[in-house]
């Protein structure tokens, strides 16, 4: 199989390039340093890879330099005297294309996978090559970001977020629940409380009624208790009708102001809307034509700056090692001081920098200019537009209006009722008088007064208890709701709800636990079985067994003599050798369907006689499994590709 | 949906299904409350 990598304006080379690889086949990319080797790698990490979302692989591109981090200006890939770039790639029937702009951003028609930065590139930055050389063993985070395990970790987040939600509501229903069995245990001793109290009023008046008392003023004052009574009920139902009345006006002022907003909203918007219709009328085509050729002007004028500041000499000195004062090899008379020589450089460079932001700045306006052409076709829309606002509005007062009719019968009958209150208050306060009078000339006799005057307490105490019922029965009817998630649950039902969401989620945390744990495993045991294979395979004979641990997933090495050491006590070259081994397993292991394993100045820390080792062993793991085995090497000549 | 066995399965088979369409966290956390709520409502019918 074939792969054809086209580059356009990638790195420090302008122009294109076209680059042809053998699968089955090891491809060395040998040269000088800085010569555009890591391009090549950093074009096939890219159209591999990309998109990229998640954050850990976003931080892995920066790293790499095939994507830019928020403070960066420009792309790290394209070529600086260009506004874009293009990466192509062909193999089997598979065709990707990437596009990316100077600004940073990229577009792909064939997505690739973004695990593919994690198995199957390897360079100095990489995560296992930093992590190995600084001696770290914790290799849970590849069982995790190479397996589904991440997915279920971050759902296992979520699910337990709800738990403790549950918890806390459970808290909260128990709190309501004993408060309103003290409410309801009050209300029963209250309840008692008053019918003592009632029971006691009753054995008062019988024994008052035994006392011969002139029986045409006990007539009276039966029949005036009976009034009172009659009229009190009238009153109370009055006075409800009128609070009813009351709250019915005031809901219907709430609607009365929502029209009142929403037309004045309309009101504003229609304003907007006909300055905005006025103004496209003055749009004209001709008009705008004339200032995209001013604009155009500008541009011409800035790449004029640009093209002066390119080709100023002193940048092409970027290659030249400046260490010393050198005789200028422009004019070959003069010398050049080393250190101004790198200020003007950096001075121009920014110049350059400018001129481009001011250019793109420019582009951005003439496209702006180009959209306002075409936005006088919205004028018949806008005119449709506040004619729907108008219509609305038109509505909205309409339905005020009845509104306000419907106050108008409310307030009348309002006063009907203030009226009745203000009768019923005057009779009562006519009966209790005459009562009052009755009663003092009952009071008279001597043996019925303390007996009068011990009901008249009784009757205070009553009023009292029967108001702390009252009390104590509304904060009943006010706890009586709790919301559970967004929903209203009487609290007779609420603790069934919350233990059977309890029971949901808790079900779904031992699934999810259970398939974390089965994904890290799974994964875990393939790493393993799969470096077993390769340490036999490279006949090392230092490391009977390089594995992650399936208990933390730490990685442990075991060396012949069965001593078990943790990666801080390996020496650099050994931790070389296991960074290599790793890099290649995690290859083999979690994404071998992507035909393409690539590195960037690599396996150079590994002793000669062990680096032959694993070209072979890479030779013959490019035959086996068909793929393209690509890695880049730092020699002293110009660039070649060579196959093994 | 009242049925609790039915509504744990139905969310692991959502679990299941986005983690292997490509999990969007956000998109999944507003469907989960979307269900909760739904699921709490049957239940105090």
């Amino acid at each position: 199989m074939k792969a054809t990598l086209k580059l356009e304006n990638i790195g420090q080379k302008e122009g294109k390039d076209i680059l042809t690889f053998n699968s089955g086949k090891l491809t060395l990319i040998k040269g000088r340093g800085a010569i555009g080797k890591s391009r090549i790698i950093k074009s096939y990490a890219l159209v591999l890879s990309f998109p990229i979302l998640s954050r850990a692989l976003m931080d892995e591109a920066i790293k790499f330099g095939i994507m830019k981090d928020a403070k960066t200006e420009f792309s790290p890939l394209v070529n600086s005297n260009n506004e874009s770039a293009v990466i192509e790639l062909n193999y089997d029937d598979i065709s990707k294309r990437v596009d990316l702009s100077i600004d940073g951003e990229i577009t792909i028609d064939n997505p690739g996978n973004e695990e593919f930065l994690y198995s199957s590139v390897v360079m100095r930055t990489s995560r296992i090559q930093e992590n190995i050389s600084r001696g770290y063993s914790d290799f849970s985070w590849i069982v995790n970001e190479l397996s589904l395990a991440k997915d279920y970790e971050t759902v296992l987040v979520i699910v337990n977020s709800y738990i403790v939600q549950i918890e806390k509501k459970k808290l909260e229903i128990e709190e309501i629940k004993t408060e309103k069995m003290e409410i309801t245990r009050k209300i029963e001793n209250l309840n008692v409380s008053r019918d003592e109290l009632i029971k006691e009023i009753e054995l008062l008046e019988q024994e008052i009624s035994k006392i011969k008392l002139n029986p045409e003023l006990k007539e009276k004052r039966l029949e005036i208790k009976k009034n009172i009574k009659a009229f009190q009920a009238d009153l109370d139902e009055n006075e409800k009708d009128k609070k009813k009345l009351e709250k019915a006006i005031k809901d219907i002022e709430g609607n009365i102001n929502k029209n009142a907003d929403r037309i004045e909203k309309n009101r504003l918007q229609i304003i907007s809307l006909t300055k905005e219709k006025e103004d496209l009328k003055e749009i004209t085509v001709e008009k705008i034509q004339n200032e995209i050729i001013e604009i155009k002007d500008i541009i011409a004028q800035y790449r004029e700056e640009l093209g002066a500041h390119n080709n100023n000499p002193i940048l092409k000195l970027k290659d030249l090692e400046i260490k010393d004062e050198i005789t200028c090899p422009f004019c070959h008379t003069g010398k050049l001081i080393p250190e101004k020589v790198q200020n003007e450089k950096e001075e121009i460079e920014e110049k350059i920098n400018e001129v481009k932001t001011k250019i793109k700045k420019e582009n951005g306006e003439i496209n702006n200019k180009k959209k306002r052409i075409n936005e006088k076709d919205k004028i018949p829309g806008i005119i449709k537009e506040i004619q729907g606002l108008e219509d609305e509005s038109f509505q909205l007062m309409k339905s005020s209006d009845n509104f306000k009719n419907k106050i108008d019968g409310n307030s009348k009958k309002i006063k009907a009722c203030i009226k009745a209150i203000y009768s019923d208050k005057d009779q009562l306060k006519k009966l209790n008088d005459n009562l009052a009078v009755i009663v003092e000339s009952i009071k008279k006799d001597e043996e019925v007064q303390p007996l009068f005057d011990e009901k008249s307490e009784i009757d205070k105490n009553l009023g009292s208890v029967e108001r702390q019922i009252k009390d104590s029965e509304e904060k009943m009817e006010s706890s009586n709701i709790i919301k559970l998630f967004n929903v209203d649950v009487k609290i007779e039902k609420s603790s069934k709800v919350i233990s059977t969401l309890n029971d949901v989620f808790t079900e779904l945390k031992d699934h999810l636990e259970s398939q974390i744990g089965e994904q890290k495993g799974g994964a875990a045991n393939k790493f393993n079985e799969n470096i077993k294979n390769l340490i036999k395979e490279l006949k090392f004979t230092e490391f009977k067994q390089v594995s992650i641990d399936l208990e933390n997933y730490d990685l442990k090495v075991i060396r012949n003599d069965n001593t078990i050491q943790s990666i801080n006590s390996l020496s650099g070259s050994e931790r070389g050798i296991i960074a290599s081994l790793l890099q290649i397993c995690a290859k083999e292991t979690y994404l071998p369907e992507i035909p393409f394993l690539v590195g960037d100045d690599i396996l150079m820390d590994i002793d000669p006689v062990r680096r032959e080792v694993f070209f072979d062993y890479l030779k013959k793991l490019a035959q086996k499994n068909d793929w393209f085995i690509i890695l880049t090497q730092v020699t002293d000549e110009d660039l070649t590709i060579t196959e093994l | 949906m009242s049925n609790k066995k039915e509504f744990v399965n139905g969310l692991i088979e959502k679990i299941e299904s986005d983690i292997k369409e490509g999990l969007d966290e956000q998109v999944f956390i507003n469907d989960i409350r979307e269900k909760v709520e739904e699921y709490i409502t049957e239940l105090i019918k």
